[in-house]
């Protein structure tokens, strides 16, 4: 079920009502609503994909009673490889498999051995990625004592399978969400109506921003070939504003959803294009993957600790896992790799922390150095784009190759002239409204709720009535891919 | 919990009120919406000819150039309208009206579209004269969300406020340069038009209503025409129905000029429109001999 579409609009007051009807009765029966409503949610694209969800879930159950009465250090640790197996042997069954096959044939091959190998036709599970990495989370915190495990299936079930952040993230931890199914939930007006306008902002983004721009996107990047860099220049700048609005727009609505029904999800982008260096933008872009990253991957690698090379070493390993775990294909993993690139000069230089604070803190207008540090990032992360972007590494070269000649003097090609106005004009309001609440969770949090009712409410329904009539040809969420 | 959903409420009804007011705007407003509605409720027409077809035929024919040759005509043809919506219109008209025109001119073109698509315009299927069930789907700021940014132009650009009906031809007289180039070694997909199934139920709907249907391969853009091989084909071997004339060979493109008779993605301006139904009234005039025909 797609956040954007109707089944949702008429899914999600009916789980309200009912769910915060139950409130008075018992916790657990609001918890097995959650279960059901999500697994409702789920087997609306393919049911038949909701026995690996029970099966990861049940598998992860298990595990997390074992290691709680296992004292033993080895057996512990097969039981934490158990779970990580499973977790990651059903992700790159349905993920990896044909990859690899085809580069074990045309590595064989490149020795002139010729292997047969047959690729599977296998669908790949919406959210698999997801849900695998949140369970995981919890196995391995209850492995390091982080957490105790629930005894309780029902709640551990809703927090597997928890449908507003179910297929897209954000990845919540478990030491985060797990212990919220534990408590009684108490319906809080101003966080509901937060909740709203997150969602409402989410929707602008998704359906105006992204889908907008992913008619030009999809447009210059089809037919790159033919175009001019000018043009091509504008392919990358529509990607990197359709990437962003599609999938901070989705965990907008997916946060907001959550503060409906009482519940607090980690805030997964904070505002990543106003970034002065890349390391800044991986502290605001796809918070929840980057921070499990961290945790899980590079902290347990040493981090930024020890000698240079393991710094180089452990900078390339998680950028270039982070690139994998977005898709089986060679450009995804290019892509990582150019982050960890972007990134290792300033993790070297130990400059890797400097900026933390929001930019521009307190002032309307950057400084002209912040201003200069946020385009460059801006052009780095966009140069990067080319590859996640591109059907596979040839075109994201002859893209590239595009752009730095000579047609990058000329005027682009636009076809759709009026469309192009409209989007412009949207990405302007966009950005503004986005840099006015840099220093917020999201942009229209908060809104003084005493003063100019009419305005406020004005501006509500502007924004949504806008979200409706201008919003782009219909396009899946791209992280749904993932 | 209760001024949250007082509050919900509140948005819901405005959310209705929105709909309605533009549901009013789009009704009075929209070329195509106040198109149908007229055709809906036309004074005992006695049409001869009736143009069907999508956006290509609703700019491209003057219906009002044929009926001051004599051959009074009515444009049907509405902005993306699939074949399977001129079924529903054509059915609609004959049932509605007791005048049944003589020939059914039926505007297409192959580069553009799919024959069989089973879409139904919005416009038609929201106020189809048969029994139809209202659904979520067709809640107005959903249902026609394409037509906001027609409206829009009209407030931004003074040659869409000019743009009028004119005996249900859309006439733009605004120019967008062809700016395509053509691409050799095409030829006219005949076999398109022969599967088609929606094609075989119009002719169907033609026969039994004793009404000669020709169909029209519209002209188009540089970068959409082909190879001239036939001037006509038929469509229906057993009834002799269903003549194709294909006026979007390379040869016949040149009638255009670039800069003066389109208006953008192969559509034909009010100038345009006029060269092309002079090309119309020879087929009326002199319809293709059986000799000519291409089974």
């Amino acid at each position: 079920m797609l956040f954007n579409s109707l089944d949702f609009a008429i899914f999600l007051p009916i789980v309200f009502v009912v769910y915060w009807f139950l409130n008075n009765k018992r916790l657990r029966i609001q918890n097995m609503l959650i279960v059901v409503a999500s697994y409702v949610f789920y087997g609306w694209w393919d049911w038949r994909f909701l026995s690996l969800i029970v099966f990861s879930t049940i598998t992860d159950y298990t595990i997390g009673l074992l290691l709680r009465s296992e004292e033993n250090q080895l057996r512990r640790k097969i039981f934490l490889s158990a779970s990580v197996l499973v977790n990651l042997g059903l992700l790159g069954f349905f993920k990896y498999y044909n990859f690899f096959l085809d580069n074990f044939i045309a590595a064989f091959s490149f020795f002139d051995q010729e292997i047969q190998g047959n690729s599977l036709n296998i669908i790949l599970p919406v959210g698999i990625s997801f849900y695998t990495f949140q369970t995981m989370s919890y196995t391995i915190d209850v492995y390091h004592r982080k957490l105790e495990p629930t005894k309780d299936l029902i709640a551990f079930s809703a927090f597997v399978s928890f449908f507003p952040q179910l297929v897209a993230g954000p990845i919540e931890r478990a030491t985060h969400l797990l212990p919220q199914f534990y408590r009684k939930r108490t319906f809080d007006y101003s966080n509901a109506v937060d909740g709203m306008r997150q969602i409402l902002w989410g929707l602008f983004k998704k359906l105006v921003i992204a889908d907008n721009c992913a008619g030009f996107a999809n447009h210059i990047f089809t037919n790159s070939a033919d175009l001019n860099g000018s043009t091509l220049v504008l392919g990358v700048l529509f990607f990197s504003f359709q990437i962003y609005g599609d999938f901070s727009g989705y965990s907008d609505i997916a946060i907001g959803t959550s503060r409906l029904f009482g519940f607090n999800l980690n805030q997964n982008f904070a505002f990543p294009y106003f970034s002065r260096d890349v390391a800044e933008f991986w502290r605001r872009w796809h918070v929840s993957l980057s921070s499990w990253f961290r945790d899980y991957l590079y902290i347990p690698l040493g981090g930024s600790r020890g000698s240079r090379w393991m710094k180089v070493r452990n900078t390339f390993i998680v950028f270039i896992v982070s690139g994998f775990w977005h898709g089986a294909n060679w450009t995804f993993i290019i892509w990582g790799a150019l982050h960890a690139i972007y990134f290792l000069p300033l993790v070297l230089t130990n400059s890797h922390r400097n900026n933390t604070e929001v930019v521009a803190k307190g002032n309307f207008f950057p400084h002209i150095n912040e201003f200069f540090s946020m385009v460059l990032t801006f052009c780095l992360i966009g140069f990067a784009w080319i590859f996640f972007r591109a059907e596979n590494i040839t075109q994201a070269l002859e893209y590239i190759t595009g752009i730095f000649s000579q047609s990058l003097f000329n005027m682009p090609i636009i076809i759709e002239r009026f469309d192009f106005v409209i989007i412009t004009f949207f990405l302007i309001i966009f950005i503004f409204i986005e840099w006015m609440g840099r220093h917020k969770k999201f942009p229209l949090e908060k809104v003084d709720l005493d003063c100019l009712p009419l305005l406020r409410w004005s501006f509500y329904i502007s924004i949504f009535t806008i979200s409706l009539l201008l919003s782009g040809s219909e396009q899946d969420f791209i992280y749904f891919q993932f | 919990m209760t001024k949250f959903i007082t509050r919900l409420f509140l948005f819901m009804v405005l959310f209705v009120l929105i709909n309605i007011s533009y549901l009013t705007m789009v009704i009075n407003f929209d070329w195509n919406f106040s198109k149908r509605i007229e055709a809906l409720n036309l004074n005992f027409p006695k049409y001869d000819i009736l143009v069907l077809g999508n956006s290509l035929a609703m700019d491209g024919i003057d219906t009002e150039y044929l009926t001051d040759c004599g051959f009074p005509s009515y444009n049907l043809a509405l902005g993306g309208a699939s074949l399977k919506t001129n079924i529903i219109q054509l059915s609609e008209y004959l049932s509605m009206y007791e005048y049944k025109p003589k020939i059914v001119l039926l505007g297409l073109g192959s580069y553009l579209n799919d024959f069989d698509s089973e879409e139904i315009n919005p416009i038609v299927d929201f106020t189809m004269m048969k029994k139809k069930t209202y659904s979520l789907e067709d809640i107005p700021i959903f249902k026609f969300k394409w037509l906001f940014k027609e409206q829009l132009k009209k407030i931004v650009s003074k040659p869409h406020r000019d743009a009028y009906i004119k005996s249900g031809q859309l006439r733009f007289s605004k120019s967008v340069p062809d700016n395509t180039s053509i691409s050799k070694g095409k030829i006219f997909p005949i076999g398109q038009y022969r599967s088609s199934q929606s094609l075989k139920a119009i002719i169907d709907i033609c026969n039994s209503n004793k009404i000669k249907l020709i169909i029209l391969e519209m002209p188009g853009f540089r970068n959409t025409r082909h190879e001239k091989i036939n001037p006509c084909y038929v469509i229906d071997e057993e009834s002799g129905n269903g003549f194709i004339y294909d006026f979007n060979y390379y040869d016949f493109g040149s009638l255009f000029v670039d800069d003066e008779d389109w208006i953008g993605n192969s559509h034909l301006n009010e100038k345009g429109a006029i060269k092309f139904t002079k090309y119309i009234l020879d087929v009326l005039n002199e319809p293709c001999t059986i000799a000519q025909l291409c089974y």
